[in-house]
């Protein structure tokens, strides 16, 4: 049977192979696509959220600060063993210095590896507030951010999404090139008046321009706390021999909670006996005027120091000092500047992906990626209502003859490398794509697909 | 286009506003004085409970100075207890850590002298009452120029059973 739609092959020519990598690229974006947007505007609107964290919390605990003072200030060990009190058969896991001192104090306690704050009025030694950790507003709009809710799979898919979304970024770039432009309309400045299939285009693709550098930021800084690529890294500076003795984040709230769940199950009532108590800590850590928030905590079975940390949210100013549980004289002090400069990269791109690093400035553009990340989505959702026939997804058709170059092949090789999650996803759609889909008349048809190679 | 111009100021306005609840930038202030003499500040005070069966135990505090001049703590009474000194962890000739008492404890000008285990801290000897966790135990500090100031300290718990000066190198060299 001779195939008509397979005429012979002659070698394209430069602009037809050009043509072809349009179209190929334009595909893929127009898929990758419809799979980001619901995504992207979600972790849009929560990471907005997520970067006036400092602010957000603060309003919160204001009914906690400036206390009525009914007297001298309860050692810092009665306002723990109060909090122990509140949760029947908890543990000690840290303590945050008061930022002032008519503030309440919080305690961090912790269950089956559940942790609860308690705020202890810290004269009257009242309980103000005890809320589980992971409740906090803040807590449960980073824990949508960062897995949807949905544990480890979540994690997963806020992966996958990212990754693809990485891709999008860069196959935008490569369709937003000017080639046919005259002038910056349409480039760089959009065309607001020239018909509504122009004007979201243009909001579309000038928005994306100036957008991509900032997002594709937010994307990669954001890599070291996804669960395949961040174990991924791991792994690599174990093989390289530069990993870090320890981190300052983590890769997912389940390995998290059974860490805790771990370290501290034998705390509580067998807690073996130490010279320095938790007063002697904070008075300690007091003393050495660490950037706020400060935490104090036990040691425990990871650790057989107290540790007092400042957990700034710049990074940068980022303190840890051990105390000797013998004595609770100063056993070692790391600060940003002596860990190993992989961590303090990573360290720097999660400040700056929090909007920390710089102040205002810096939250003031994330807020502003966000919006063009929501911008994006609802204007390609938008062309895309407006240019999709009747009946089918509305995909960008397809070339007949579906060959790869060498050079595209590479680049696709190299992204799945780098991007194991994108790299899984692409064989199963490929083959999806091969064995099922395009052999299904009315779903290629729907989809928009190549009709498959005859053998 | 013209929604988002509108919204702007709506931006601003709410930025500002979370702005304006700034969260601490400072370090984490002293705890509330439970005494103030000439620009020092007491806080943070609490008495290890006695271990079982002795009259001898140790208490630490914090001293914060805020006026331009060294501070010097010179001694301290209590009438609960026949005699408090001021004790500190110095490295004898043969390298180990002894106790040893001080006679004063400089505060620097605009700085904080910590009390606290293995350091500076204050021994009390001959307690006359048995004590409990959360009693309050009078304290009188004394400060160079004959500078006194009283304050009561809380007992608190002694999770060691043990006190300064038990633990590894002889006991009170007296």
């Amino acid at each position: 049977m001779t195939d008509v739609s397979a005429p012979i092959q002659t070698a394209p020519s430069a602009p037809e192979r050009r043509a072809r990598l349009y179209r190929m690229l334009w595909r893929w974006h127009f898929y990758a696509g419809l799979f980001c947007i619901p995504f992207i505007i979600l972790l849009s609107i929560t990471g907005s959220l997520y970067l006036f964290k400092p602010q957000i919390e603060a309003a919160l605990d204001r009914p906690y600060t400036n206390l009525v003072m009914t007297g001298p200030s309860a050692p810092v060990s009665q306002q723990v063993q109060i909090a122990l009190k509140q949760i029947e058969g908890s543990s000690f896991k840290s303590y945050r210095l008061p930022d002032g001192p008519k503030d309440a104090a919080q305690v961090l306690v912790t269950k089956g590896g559940e942790d609860t704050i308690v705020y202890v009025h810290p004269t009257s030694l009242e309980i103000l507030k005890a809320i589980p950790r992971e409740e906090r507003l803040m807590a449960v709009v980073r824990t949508i951010h960062g897995e949807l809710l949905m544990g480890d799979n979540g994690s997963l898919i806020v992966e996958l999404a990212a990754s693809w979304a990485i891709v999008m970024v860069v196959t935008g770039l490569y369709l937003w090139w000017p080639r046919t432009a005259q002038g910056l309309h349409g480039v760089l400045i959009p065309r607001l008046h020239a018909g509504s299939k122009v004007f979201w285009r243009d909001i579309h693709a000038v928005t994306g321009m100036w957008v991509s550098f900032f997002a594709l930021f937010l994307l990669l800084t954001g890599l070291p706390w996804t669960n395949v690529w961040g174990k991924g890294f791991d792994m690599v500076r174990d093989l390289t021999g530069t990993a870090a003795v320890s981190k300052d984040w983590t890769q997912s709230r389940t390995a998290e909670r059974e860490a805790t769940e771990q370290v501290f199950s034998h705390q509580g009532h067998d807690a073996p006996y130490y010279v320095a108590n938790v007063d002697d800590i904070a008075a300690s850590a007091r003393a050495a005027r660490l950037a706020p928030p400060v935490t104090i905590t036990p040691p425990n079975g990871k650790n057989p120091n107290w540790m007092a940390r400042s957990l700034a949210g710049d990074r940068i100013s980022r303190v840890e000092i051990a105390f000797s549980a013998q004595d609770g004289s100063e056993v070692s002090r790391e600060a940003f500047g002596d860990k190993h400069v992989i961590d303090q990269a990573v360290g720097v791109g999660i400040a700056a992906h929090e909007g920390q690093l710089f102040g205002p400035l810096n939250q003031a553009l994330g807020v502003l990626t966000a919006l063009g990340l929501i911008t994006l989505s609802v204007s390609a959702f938008m062309m895309w209502r407006k240019r999709a026939p009747e009946g089918v997804l509305g995909a960008p058709p397809p070339i007949p003859d579906q060959k790869i170059g060498v050079g595209i092949g590479l680049l696709i090789f190299v992204f799945g490398l780098f991007l194991p999650v994108l790299g899984a996803c692409l064989i199963l759609v490929a083959v999806m794509e091969r064995l099922i889909l395009s052999r299904i008349p009315s779903t290629r048809h729907f989809l928009g697909l190549a009709q498959p190679a005859t053998h | 286009m013209t929604f988002s111009i509108r919204a702007l100021p709506l931006f601003f306005i709410a930025f500002t506003g979370l702005a304006a609840c700034e969260p601490a930038m400072t370090p984490p202030a002293p705890m509330l004085a439970v005494a103030k003499i000439d620009g020092m500040e007491i806080s943070e005070p609490r008495l290890r409970l006695p271990p079982n069966g002795r009259d001898v135990t140790a208490g630490y505090l914090t001293l914060t100075n805020s006026s331009d001049k060294a501070q010097k703590l010179v001694g301290a009474s209590s009438p609960k207890a026949e005699r408090v000194e001021l004790h500190a962890h110095l490295k004898g000739a043969d390298g180990m850590a002894q106790m040893r008492q001080v006679e004063q404890v400089e505060i620097p000008a605009k700085g904080t002298a910590v009390l606290a285990p293995g350091g500076l801290h204050l021994m009390v000897f001959g307690i006359k009452d048995p004590l409990k966790p959360g009693d309050s135990f009078p304290v009188e500090l004394t400060f160079a120029g004959n500078r006194k100031v009283g304050f009561a300290m809380p007992v608190v718990e002694n999770p060691s059973q043990k006190t300064e000066g038990d633990m590894g190198h002889g006991g009170h060299p007296h």
